[in-house]
């Protein structure tokens, strides 16, 4: 009984055959987002072409809607979540529809519902389950016909607003990114509001895939007696939320852990309502999967004021010390960091630094003193703001930045939030985000796409009675008064990280303003949404970019050998897989989004003709 | 003032007015039906217009030019006032006839205008101000998709 379908030491021997699926979210248990196929390489990349593509025929322009999901492959059928968060089976080799299911009954098209990264595969003999949330609602459909399973959890769903060990009410409740399988358990994290008002709790949970029952719980904001609980000041372990799983977690199968990768805690930009650390906000957590457990944990972010969740889970990889093979979990991070430890202990590989932090002058908030900076890997994103990070792609553009640059708080970063108004950078996009990172084993590289767009983000005193004291004026980047980042380029890159030696093998901006480019500008790239995946084949494939392109670049040399202009953005993380003796990439171009582009309803597979 | 209503007047294709048509017994819904999902409250086509004014003032330039774009099936190019952020979900339906929430806290005394200008505030402060008045939930998924 196992969802991953082969083991990996067999995935390395038999690669043209195993791993011919895609049956997770992020490639494998380990989330190395990698193929081992190669029939795509360097040299033949050039004549890729689309094979075929599906329409969900559901994308919206009003709001605009947009597709996250990385689709599994399992056998010769493929899984994927539509804009409006449908599960559709199609033949992976044609793309012809197979069957489809719509959480929402009803009349439900004048609400947002949310985005979703995909789905989850389990199968025990001939029974074989999809298992996905929406709406806050864990479903279980059998793989082959989409079907509910009725003695799973009410009629085949499990309202996940129960059973959290805190009443949440109405509050805002969800799963976005795919729960991870170990044996015959489900384990899921959440996303909910991040604001000053009240949210719900981060807790992960496991889940019996059979009957929906809850099998165990972590307390990601502890209660009392529970390891971490003293670093939440007074009764505010009560109230406050998030410190959530939202971007995914990985499973080592072998040991029995499962691996998670914590949000901040809420409100997100203001914490005199939860003074103190706040474990295990921004936290690597390791657990023994079976129970919940913990075994050990790193908090990469003390007391977050800046939004920098963990976006994307950890990745775990076998590393070369001293001529001998090391297993590892890898976090990369909004604030550009990139956190290597011993995958058993938690024992950082490369040293961690306690740097001094700027405290606030903000009523009622107490910042951490420091916080942990890896000496190695270098920092794969800008380390704050200064004068010498304004833009130079025109005098306009520089004169008009650093002019409102006078009126803002700027520095390194963790420069704390202000009532003045504070440039964040890097931002709340990253670094890294949700797309996380790629992992060659053969390379011992990691490859990351990258984000260096500021944002600024001011306070204000709540109204009164408003029951918390500190709101904001919402999200905003900061950009020059034509809509351009405020930062010097490029905006947007693909990083390597030779992994065994710490070093940066390259960083390549991706994505660029047809404009600029016309200008006579150097490459720019582009905001990115989205996540990479590495192949055998020595090829990193990468769409993301804001000018809706799918690229392919060499993965020794951050060449970009390929491209082409999908119908819509990108802003999904590819897949790789072969039927019948061909290899194929897929990815959604569902456009919209944070990127906000015309949205598209499209999977667009390519293959070699 | 008089020039200033006038401009007013002509930037929209007819000179409309809702205090007239209030006045005659029109209520808002009649004209702004909510087609399903309910999203938006929609502006009524000419041939909507044309089932009263082929008898009433029929003989009015305006309302010939109305006719015009009935005949062409072509829909009267209003000037839209409001516009919410295309990221922005809102439901007249869930607000209007789930919520109760009478057409003028937002759009203002649209029965007593001639002409109609945006008189109310539709930023997101307002819409939140509201929701923490009415004890409707302010989280982001609320009304945005969260990406």
């Amino acid at each position: 009984m196992t969802s991953h379908r082969f083991p990996p030491a067999a995935c390395l021997l038999l690669a043209a055959v195993c791993h011919a699926e895609w049956p997770w979210y992020a490639g494998d248990p380990g989330a190395t987002r990698f193929s081992p196929l190669k029939q795509i390489h360097t040299a033949n990349v050039t004549r890729l072409r689309p094979s075929w593509t599906f329409h969900t025929g559901d994308h919206r322009e009003r709001p605009r809607t947009t597709i996250q999901c990385t689709p599994i492959v399992i056998g010769e059928v493929m899984y994927l979540t539509s804009p409006q968060l449908k599960v559709i089976a199609v033949e992976a080799a044609t793309g012809r529809e197979i069957w489809r299911f719509d959480p929402f009954s009803g009349d439900q098209e004048d609400r947002a519902k949310g985005v979703n990264r995909g789905v989850t595969f389990w199968e025990q003999g001939n029974d074989r389950r999809i298992l996905f949330v929406a709406d806050g609602k864990l479903h279980a459909l059998e793989a082959r016909t989409g079907r509910p399973i009725p003695a799973f959890g009410s009629g085949g769903v499990v309202d996940l607003r129960q059973d959290l060990d805190r009443d949440i009410g109405r509050l805002t409740y969800n799963v976005t990114t795919p729960g991870v399988v170990y044996r015959d358990l489900i384990v899921l994290g959440s996303t909910m509001g991040e604001g000053p008002r009240p949210s719900a709790p981060g807790h992960v949970r496991a889940f019996d895939v059979l009957t929906g029952k809850r099998r165990w719980i972590f307390h990601t904001i502890p209660h009392p007696g529970e390891f971490g609980h003293q670093t939440w000041e007074g009764d505010s372990w009560k109230t406050a939320g998030a410190a959530n799983d939202w971007g995914g977690m990985s499973v080592d199968e072998k040991r029995g852990l499962v691996f998670l990768a914590l949000g901040s805690p809420a409100f997100d930009f203001h914490g005199g309502q939860r003074l103190g650390d706040n474990l295990y906000g921004n936290s690597v957590v390791a657990l023994n999967a079976a129970t919940g457990e913990r075994v050990w944990h790193f908090q990469t972010v003390r007391h977050d004021l800046w939004d920098y969740d963990l976006p994307t889970m950890p990745v775990l990889v076998t590393l070369q010390r001293g001529g001998r093979p090391l297993d590892a979990v890898v976090q990369v991070t909004k604030t550009g960091h990139v956190f290597v430890f011993e995958r058993e202990t938690g024992k950082p590989l490369f040293p961690i630094e306690q740097r001094a932090a700027r405290n606030s002058d903000v009523a009622g908030e107490r910042t951490a003193a420091t916080q942990p900076v890896p000496a190695q890997p270098a920092p794969f994103a800008p380390q704050g703001f200064t004068e010498a990070s304004v833009t130079d792609i025109s005098p306009e553009s520089r004169a008009h930045v650093l002019e409102r640059l006078k009126k803002l708080r700027h520095g390194a970063i963790y420069e704390p939030p202000s009532l003045q108004g504070t440039v964040i950078l890097p931002g709340f996009h990253g670094g890294a985000l949700w797309g996380g990172a790629a992992f060659d084993p053969a390379r011992g590289r990691l490859f990351i796409p990258t984000n260096n767009v500021p944002w600024v983000m001011t306070l204000v005193p709540a109204r009164t009675g408003a029951g918390f004291p500190m709101d904001f004026t919402g999200y905003h980047r900061f950009e020059d008064q034509f809509g351009y980042p405020a930062v010097r380029p490029p905006w947007g890159m693909l990083t390597a990280i030779d992994l065994n030696s710490g070093e940066r093998a390259f960083q390549v901006p991706i994505g660029e303003y047809s404009e600029l480019r016309n200008r006579g500008l150097p490459p720019t790239g582009t905001e990115l949404i989205g996540g990479a995946i590495a192949t055998a084949g020595g090829l990193v494939f990468l769409g993301a970019s804001k000018d809706g392109k799918f690229r392919a670049i060499e993965s020794a040399t951050g060449r970009i050998l390929w491209e082409t202009q999908l119908p819509a953005g990108g802003y999904a993380t590819p897949a790789s897989y072969q039927v019948r003796g061909k290899q194929y990439v897929v990815i959604a171009a569902g456009g919209g989004g944070k990127s906000n582009t015309p949205s598209g309803d499209s999977f667009v597979a390519f293959s070699l003709p | 003032m008089w020039v200033f209503f006038s401009i007013l007047v002509w930037q929209q294709p007819l000179p409309f007015s809702h205090k007239t048509h209030a006045g005659a017994g029109l209520r808002c819904a009649d004209c702004h039906t909510l087609a399903a999902p309910g999203r938006q409250a929609g502006l009524p086509p000419a041939s909507r217009c044309m089932a009263c004014h082929r008898t009433i003032k029929a003989e009015s330039p305006h309302i010939a030019l109305l006719a015009g774009y009935e005949r062409n099936k072509k829909p009267v190019p209003w000037r839209r006032l409001y516009r919410l952020a295309d990221y922005v979900f809102f439901s007249h339906r869930r607000h209007h006839v789930g919520g109760g929430i009478a057409c003028e806290t937002c759009h203002g005394p649209v029965a007593s205008r001639d002409v109609l200008a945006r008189e109310t505030d539709l930023s997101m402060k307002a819409c939140m101000d509201c929701h923490d008045q009415t004890s409707a939930s302010n989280e982001c998924h609320v009304c945005h998709d969260r990406y």
